[in-house]
């Protein structure tokens, strides 16, 4: 168990050195630098390289970037917030973001839960029906579609909440939530479905029915223990895309979070900021990967104990 | 008064395709302390009906005739309460792939436990304890330390092994073993058979014997039915269905069975098993009989007496149907039984 | 004991058989040997599990439709070019004139959908096509010859794809500009591993099964086993693996067009003709309904397809 969290651990720092060095890459070969030399003298330019360690040879200066990275410093921001250190700017409009995604994703897994455990054990009937039906258009629709479709109704005809986000109403809070959460509903209750129709078939659930346990204790203890294990895995995913999908919900809600300052940060060009968020996005998603790795390591006995497949 | 009694059972499955006539017609018992096994190949209904007596048969099946009989009561007449009641604690079951039936994240203490429990009213101490003996009589070693582990930690004889402990752990009547050591190695196999006779002897349970493998059934079975698309061809103790078989099928299975002393011809039987959308009018088996009378494609044969306690579905012992030459090895049977009286070496 | 007594016969109480049928019948060899499995091969059994599922063929068919318009389309109704501009017509509600109306500077809204979803398709089909070609060849590479060679190709794999393609194409746009290449280089850079995780366990399964075994007694050289004997039993698996990842692709480029990352001016695609119509939704809901009604259907009908073709390939799955 120990070897096992050890080499996920290692994976996930590799794969985010490798990242990291890309961006530095990146960072070199960005046009122009930070300095624009058709308009200033060359002087000037050399002066604020200097400053900025830029004239030093490339080893050093990436020696120096990881260093800084290491000790949490992603640079400052040079056209959003000109001046503001980029940890910042980041750790104060995570708050934001997180405050619509973690009732996203909370809301999404438990309603897919139970949907694709009520979905499975009525396999085939209306229900289920339903549900399948619900959650192909909940994947397949895009979820700015839903969003403008609720804002639309909710908001701008019936008036129900407020159009646009704010901090202080919870009300405003409602629709950005719910329109995030689609996805991973259907997603959750897809996967859910899948995952206990398949263990409904399998010998040991025979067996355990044929101990002569109660329905019920056969459904709870024995097929959704084992089938609720491999859904933690689609969490990790699952959040990346409900991060993702807060890029264009920030944008119809007007919500001030992280998405709205990465999507600024490309349409002005502010490359640091825009480099840093990247890396902090690709960071917070393998950090995502590695917890539901090692969960799920921790739950099933298999990974556990070792020796198993 | 047998312990199991199956009257005209009838299962079918409902399919896309149409009704699958799965099982159509067995009759069959079961003595305490008897072991009946069931022979035939996949897709006789072996596995079918034996899962009917349990009820759990698949969403899609369904008894469309007969009675189940366990002490006294119908089993197809239960409600579900009752029939969680009954299974583990009048018959329990053991699968075919020990690889698969356990709970692979559950500790196998527990799941043996949780039979003990439900069908002998203890305690969970007292379930403990009666749970690490129940290891001990299957044949694990370190019962206490192993009592605490999980599934993927056993091979697979292991795991057999503690199937047979769970199933014996509710204290049935009736013990169905589905194919138990098909999925095992040979050597293994002989352990678990030997393991399963031990316990018959000490626990007097009554066993019905899955299987498609003439070999293993002459080891372990008291009587021997032979299964063949949904009907019982030929049943009988194991000495007549071995020494005096009637069936041209049971002909076909004992010639096919390979054997030290067989002059090396390996006999098969020709073409393939019917579909059981369309069940055939006749002996199910006719098309494939090189000993098959015209009237066992136009009538279904009924089930001829033998002796007291063997009978064979087959127009061949009508009393003025032709005499018909079985293959040899079936003739050599025959003389053995005859010089021997009927007994089994 | 007594009741079961009755269900059995002793041969001298038969009555009642025409027992001029006791004879023997000679085996009829071609008859028994007839085996009555299906002929059907793989493709015709998994089409005819495909037609019995309504809901597949209705996306299908919608799926067609889609793409005839969005080649014909354009010239059908309101001239065929999606940037010319008719001011004195601007934003205009649907007419027999313009049959989806015009946007605020007057370009017909019927051609630019069509035109729109020939370039979201054609972006999603380009990638579903790199996607076959390095996921096959890297999956079927890395299953196919295992070892060493398979964990290392395993690790890069694992570490590419915990890349979001958000991020990626965040880094692309830092060095060129919004384009049709970028975005099917940002999309696609990631989308193979998961092609090639499917081909390899596929791989994996199939390359024990002994008619590989067989081949390779025969002497069939390794790249020759990979894809005349591998590849075609991975086929099916593929089709529904494209059938999922061309609208995830569509549905990628139109929310980069709604974060106004997309495409630049005046070249249309589903996105941008979302986006543009989010801005004027009020006053015009006809101008991001009908683009959005398009890109829906068309997701929904790539999903029931896909979701179809699942089921037809493994019937067991259902």
């Amino acid at each position: 168990m120990l070897k096992y969290i050890v080499k996920r651990i290692l994976i996930a720092i590799l794969t985010l050195w490798v990242i990291a060095t890309v961006l530095f890459g990146l960072l070199q070969l960005m046009p122009g630098g930070i300095c624009d030399r058709a308009k200033l003298p060359a002087e000037v330019c050399d002066n604020v390289e200097a400053q900025y360690g830029l004239m030093d040879p490339l080893p050093q200066q990436y020696a120096r970037y990881i260093g800084n990275l290491l000790q949490g410093d992603l640079g400052t921001s040079l056209k959003v917030q000109p001046s503001a250190p980029i940890s910042e700017i980041i750790s104060s409009k995570i708050v934001v973001s997180m405050s619509v995604g973690l009732p996203a994703i909370i809301l999404g897994v438990s309603v897919g839960l139970f949907a694709g455990i009520g979905s499975a054990l009525k396999r085939g009937q209306w229900l289920d029906n339903g549900i399948t039906v619900l959650t192909v258009l909940g994947i397949a629709v895009p979820s700015y579609v839903f969003a403008t479709i609720l804002q639309y109704v909710f908001a701008f005809k019936l008036g129900l909440v407020p159009i646009i986000y704010s901090a202080s109403n919870m009300l405003s809070m409602v629709l950005p939530v719910f329109a995030l959460s689609l996805y991973a509903i259907s997603a959750v209750t897809r996967y859910m479905r899948t995952e206990l129709v398949e263990v409904l078939g399998s010998d040991y659930i025979l067996l355990a029915q044929a101990k002569g346990l109660k329905h019920n204790t056969v459904i709870w203890k024995h097929a959704i223990r084992n089938a609720l294990i491999p859904v933690i895995t689609v969490v990790g995913p699952l959040s990346m895309s409900i991060l993702t999908g807060s890029l264009v919900i920030e944008r119809i809600f007007g919500i001030p979070g992280l998405g709205n300052v990465l999507v600024n940060a490309i349409n002005s060009s502010d490359n640091t900021l825009t480099l840093s968020l990247a890396l902090f996005y690709a960071a917070l998603n393998i950090a995502i990967i590695l917890v539901i790795d090692v969960l799920y390591g921790i739950i099933d006995p298999r990974i556990r104990l070792g020796g198993g497949k | 008064m047998a312990l199991l009694q199956v009257k005209d059972l009838h299962i079918s499955f409902k399919t896309n395709a149409g009704e699958v006539h799965a099982v159509r017609g067995v009759n069959f018992e079961l003595d305490k302390g008897e072991t009946l096994a069931i022979v035939g190949e996949s897709g006789s209904g072996k596995s079918v009906a034996t899962r009917a007596i349990m009820g759990i048969l698949a969403s899609n099946g369904y008894i469309k005739h007969g009675e189940i009989i366990v002490e006294g009561k119908d089993i197809t007449k239960m409600t579900k309460t009752e029939l969680e009641d009954m299974r583990g604690g009048e018959i329990a079951m053991i699968f075919q792939d020990p690889m698969t039936s356990l709970n692979p994240t559950m500790k196998i203490g527990k799941q043996i436990m949780e039979g003990i429990i439900k069908h002998q009213k203890v305690s969970k101490e007292e379930a403990k304890v009666k749970a690490i003996e129940l290891l001990t009589l299957v044949g694990i070693t370190n019962p206490e330390l192993r009592f605490e582990q999980y599934p993927h930690q056993f091979s697979g004889g292991m795991r057999q092994r503690i199937v047979i402990a769970i199933a014996l752990g509710c204290n049935p009547k009736v013990l169905i073993a589905d194919e138990p050591t098909t999925a095992l190695d040979v050597t293994i196999q002989a352990q678990i058979l030997e393991l399963m006779k031990d316990i018959q002897k000490k626990t007097g349970v009554g066993v019905i014997f899955i299987t498609h493998d003439l070999g293993v059934v002459a080891n372990v079975a008291d009587r021997v039915a032979v299964m063949y698309a949904g009907r019982l061809v030929e049943i009988g103790s194991s000495n007549e269905v071995f020494y005096n078989s009637q069936h041209p099928y049971t002909w076909g299975l004992l010639a096919s069975m390979p054997s030290l002393d067989s002059d090396g011809e390996l006999f098969s039987i020709p073409g393939t098993p019917p579909n059981l959308l369309y069940p055939p009018k006749g002996d199910a088996f006719a098309p494939r009989n090189q000993w098959a009378l015209k009237l066992d494609f136009e009538k279904q044969p009924p089930m001829f007496k033998v002796s007291d306690t063997h009978y064979a579905a087959t127009w061949l012992l009508h009393p003025n149907a032709p005499k018909v030459e079985p293959p040899a090895i079936v003739q050599r049977l025959r003389q053995s039984f005859g010089e021997k009286g009927g007994v089994l070496d | 004991m007594e009741a079961m007594k009755q269900q059995y016969v002793s041969p001298q109480d038969i009555t009642g058989v025409d027992e001029s049928l006791l004879i023997l019948t000679p085996l009829h060899e071609e008859a028994s040997e007839k085996i009555e499995s299906k002929n059907t091969s793989f493709w015709s059994e998994a089409w005819i599990n495909l037609r019995k599922n309504p809901l597949a063929i209705t996306g299908l068919v919608l799926i067609l439709i889609i793409v005839v318009l969005s080649i014909v389309g354009p010239y059908l109704n309101g001239g065929g070019d999606y940037a010319a501009q008719d001011l004195m017509n601007a934003s205009q509600l649907p007419s027999a004139e313009h049959w989806f109306g015009t946007d605020d500077i007057g370009r017909s809204l019927w051609v630019r959908t069509w035109y729109g979803a020939r370039i979201s398709l054609f972006i999603a089909v380009v990638v579903a096509a790199i996607e076959l070609v390095i996921g096959t060849t890297y999956g079927g590479v890395s299953g196919f010859y295992g070892g060493t060679l398979d964990i290392i190709m395993q690790r890069i794999a694992e570490i590419i794809s915990s890349i979001p393609s958000l991020v990626l194409l965040t880094l692309l746009l830092v060095v060129f500009k919004p384009s049709i290449p970028t975005i099917i280089f940002a999309v696609s850079f990631t989308s193979w591993v998961g092609m090639s995780r499917v081909v390899r366990s596929q791989i994996l399964k199939y390359k024990e099964y002994e008619f590989i075994l067989a081949a390779r007694t025969l002497g069939a050289s390794n790249a020759r086993l990979i894809f005349k004997h591998l590849v075609p039993n991975v086929v099916g698996q593929l089709i529904v693996v494209v059938s999922f990842s061309i609208p995830s692709t569509i549905f990628f480029e139109s929310f980069l067009a709604f974060l106004g990352l997309g495409l630049p001016a005046p070249t249309p695609s589903l996105g941008i003709l979302i986006s543009d119509g989010f801005k004027s939704m009020l006053l015009y809901p006809h101008l991001i309904l009908i683009p959005a009604l398009v890109l829906t259907i068309l997701m929904i009908s790539f999903n029931l397809l896909g979701n179809g073709l699942r089921d037809a390939f493994d019937p067991k799955m259902k």
